[in-house]
């Protein structure tokens, strides 16, 4: 599972700290998330799309593989 | 509570623990160490609970399930394992074949035998060496799910 979150991020000038901070989560959380390692559940992901003000589709990009 | 508090606490209970279960051994009586750790938990439990300030990660949560549940597979294989040599162990003549000695054979016949050189036949030892393997087992996998799950601490670029 792909996503932006980086961008999202260096969109919005927040550190992984923060985001972390914000959603609830640790920075590890966060970490493991923008290296596609860890794919978060789907409450996670709503609230990371909703705390850049985008949907869900604009943030996680789901991959033939993943669907496997 | 916060959380160091709480760290106090388990520090206190352990050591306390410790005491009750020294008395245990020097009254010859299980009932104070029984009872005390039972209290000991409840006491952890109830204090954990009004801990504040403890972030419910759910990538922790999933690598703590993933890990119990994996030592759970392995422990129950193991002791499966060794409670179906028990029952041979203790119970061939049931089924009218020669027996090795029992524990209780052993302690009135040959003691010295079962309290000096072979300590690890009592029963309790073998159940702190599961609980201990219980533990080592969880910690290994938590590392591993940990390194899996990706969330080393990188600088930020």
């Amino acid at each position: 599972m792909k996503n932006s979150i980086k961008v999202f991020r260096a969109k919005a000038n927040i550190t992984q700290e923060q985001l972390a901070t914000a959603l609830g989560v640790y920075r590890q959380t966060i970490i493991a998330i923008e290296k596609s390692k860890y794919v978060p559940s789907l409450t996670l992901a709503f609230k990371i799309a909703r705390h850049f003000n985008v949907n869900v589709e604009e943030i996680f990009e789901c991959e033939e593989s993943d669907l496997k | 509570m916060k959380q160091n508090s709480f760290y106090i606490l388990t520090g206190l209970v352990v050591t306390a623990l410790v005491g009750i279960f020294w008395l245990s051994l020097e009254w010859n009586n299980a009932l104070p160490i029984q009872i005390g750790f039972i209290i000991g938990v409840i006491i952890l439990y109830l204090a954990r609970s009004r801990v504040v300030g403890i972030i419910a990660d759910e990538r922790s949560i999933a690598i703590s399930q993933k890990a119990a549940f994996h030592t759970l597979e392995i422990l129950w294989v193991v002791f499966f394992t060794f409670s179906l040599g028990f029952i041979v162990w203790t119970s061939s003549n049931f089924f009218g074949l020669e027996r090795t000695p029992t524990f209780r054979y052993m302690r009135e016949h040959n003691p010295t035998d079962m309290v000096f050189g072979r300590p690890f036949l009592n029963p309790g030892f073998i159940q702190l060496l599961f609980l201990c393997m219980i533990i080592f087992l969880y910690v290994g996998f938590k590392f591993y799910y940990e390194r899996k799950y990706g969330g080393e601490d990188t600088d930020e670029e």
